[in-house]
């Protein structure tokens, strides 16, 4: 039995900026990392796997040939298989036509009973692929999951949180799981597995491998468009207040009274 | 109520479940969507789906919506996603809206992607401005960073989708009930039951209503360190009459309770004063700040927070609020 859990390569923040005055968003040398929130996916994956030690965990990402490394990479914390879909007829996909892309890997992996994501990506933050998978391959969504209590061959019980509270609730599988961040520690990597990997290949899969309609991938599939983006105007730089931390205080302090009109 | 009359390529405000504690933000599509539909020369409707729903169908005629589209059932007492789902798609079939908005809530960020898969149509999430333009829905969304916005469009497809982010857009005022809005049935037979079994319900989610609510705000983040200075910012927020909220790296990490949490999976604040103590400024937390006046305190002079901040102080937490709290008491 077969646990997927979905993957995205995304920008690193922390070296993305806006270039205000030329009013541009710099993502040069910004390197590619895997979208934090799908580390939760993943270790959710994992612990499943440590409770019933004969399910495969495979990676699955749609994503430029060049994220292959990072992607190997993943079978350092255990996975059994790692899947890149890769193919230019999958560029510029938005949610429904990403979903559409994953939802053919899927398929072609077959036995799958048990599909992880992260809730959202850092970059669209759309929350949109995992409801979206569920739709399309007939499975329960189990939305913003905080932990899996128990897992076997036709079912799991999981820890969630919708809009009326935090519930434990039991599904008969398969199902997509969307994973929120929680107390959840991820593990580290080990050696032996990182060892291991080298002598493990990334299937690299394209639209015909797994019998995807092009019409229905990238920007021919995909329902929304990007009409323009721009940079908000009037951004200001603040104030900032300088001195020896006393000095920082009371200016501090000044500004509190200042803005209640104290 | 006999076969409607909903009009074809209208707006539709699909509403939070009547349990819900965001039920409000339905006055606030109230107003973008009047304001769409009166643009399109359509009409605008609200869908409502659940058990025992007459109280809030009084509540809501009070608003400019001109029809009420219900599904009432026992069967929808108790809340199981895929037959809320299952329902508004078949309705939306049947009468053909030609936009749909719903709260950027758990509730809606979580159904409305699974019909839009099921009609193949667009959505586009956490829209801050809607306009319409000869029948086109013009979205516009933040991206990478609340310091750019994207204008997104949905052109070959119906419906065209969105989740609008709460409190972006006014409350629409009641008014007295004049009987403008009709109200129109759905019956529902088709019901799956293959149910997810509820276990256990660890804990209703607390309001968090005044935090939405209030005028200043305390915000702490993950540098606010330890349980003693969270408790000096609590102490400081009752002296200054602020409100303490969190980020949700704090909430993760168990430090405070999940009702203050603040940003994309919390609540989204507007507050006219925003203090942040220890807050790094990720956009996941900031794009539910919705404040001009943002100030903010932090050790690492190169925190994002900074460059959104009108006021800004680079100082060691541990130091800093045993001196503010020490002044703010004299």
């Amino acid at each position: 039995m077969n646990i997927v859990v979905c993957v995205k390569p995304v920008p690193d923040r922390e070296k993305m900026y806006v270039d205000k005055e030329k009013g541009v968003l710099v993502r040069n040398g910004a390197d590619m990392v895997i979208n934090e929130l799908d580390y939760y996916a993943l270790e959710l994956g994992l612990r499943c796997k440590d409770m019933q030690k004969d399910f495969n965990v495979l990676v699955l990402s749609m994503a430029n040939h060049n994220c292959i490394n990072l992607i190997r990479s993943l079978y350092g914390y255990g996975v059994d298989d790692a899947v890149l879909l890769s193919d230019k007829a999958f560029q510029g996909s938005d949610t429904l036509a990403t979903s559409y892309v994953l939802s053919c890997g899927i398929r072609k992996i077959g036995e799958c009973k048990i599909i992880l994501c992260g809730c959202e990506s850092s970059d669209g933050c759309t929350a949109q692929v995992g409801p979206n998978l569920a739709q399309r391959l007939g499975m329960k969504l189990l939305a913003n999951v905080l932990s899996i209590q128990y897992v076997d061959e036709k079912k799991i019980q999981v820890q969630q949180i919708d809009y009326q509270g935090i519930k434990i609730v039991e599904a008969s599988l398969p199902v997509v799981i969307t994973a929120v961040s929680s107390e959840l520690k991820i593990r580290t990597k080990k050696i032996k597995f990182i060892l291991e990997a080298q002598n493990k290949d990334v299937s690299v899969w394209n639209a015909q491998d797994i019998h995807a309609d092009c019409a229905q991938c990238g920007l021919s599939g995909s329902a929304t468009q990007v009409k323009s983006m721009h940079v908000k105007v009037g951004i200001q730089t603040g104030v900032m207040i300088d001195g020896d931390q006393e000095e920082k205080v009371e200016q501090f302090i000044s500004y509190l009274k200042k803005w209640k009109g104290m | 109520m006999g076969e409607s009359t909903i009009e074809e390529g209208g707006v539709w405000v699909i509403s939070e479940p009547s349990d819900s504690d965001k039920f409000d933000v339905i006055y606030e599509l109230n107003s973008i969507g009047r304001k769409l539909a009166d643009r399109n020369n359509n009409t605008l409707t609200l869908v409502l789906i659940g058990y025992a729903l007459q109280e809030k169908i009084e509540e809501i005629k009070r608003f400019s919506y001109d029809y009420i589209l219900y599904a009432e059932n026992k069967m929808f007492e108790y809340y199981d996603l895929e037959n809320y789902a299952n329902t508004l798609v078949e309705m939306i079939r049947k009468y053909k809206p030609g936009v749909v908005l719903l709260g950027s809530t758990l509730y809606g960020r979580t159904i409305a992607p699974w019909i839009a898969s099921a009609l193949k149509t667009g959505l586009t999430a956490d829209c801050i401005w809607l306009d319409m333009n000869e029948g086109t829905l013009i979205q516009v969304r933040p991206a990478f960073g609340d310091n750019i916005e994207a204008e997104i469009i949905c052109p070959r497809r119906k419906p065209q989708m969105a989740t609008v982010r709460p409190h972006v857009f006014p409350l629409a005022e009641c008014r007295d009930n004049d009987g403008t809005c009709k109200l129109v049935r759905y019956d529902v037979t088709n019901f799956k039951t293959d149910f997810l079994t509820l276990l256990d319900r660890i804990k209703v989610l607390e309001n968090s209503q005044s935090l939405e609510k209030a005028q200043i705000i305390f915000a702490v983040g993950r540098g606010i360190k330890s349980k003693k200075n969270l408790d000096m910012v609590f102490e400081l927020a009752v002296l200054y009459g602020a409100q303490v909220g969190a980020t949700r790296a704090l909430v993760d990490m168990g430090m405070i309770d999940r009702k203050y949490q603040i940003g994309q999976t919390g609540v989204t604040v507007k507050p006219k004063l925003y203090i942040a103590f220890g807050i790094s400024g990720c956009i996941q937390h900031m794009s539910g700040v919705l404040c001009n006046e943002i100030w903010a305190v932090n050790n690492d002079e190169n925190a994002q927070i900074f460059k959104k901040a009108t006021l800004g102080c680079v100082a060691d937490i541990n130091v800093f609020l045993p001196l503010l709290l020490n002044k703010m008491k004299e």
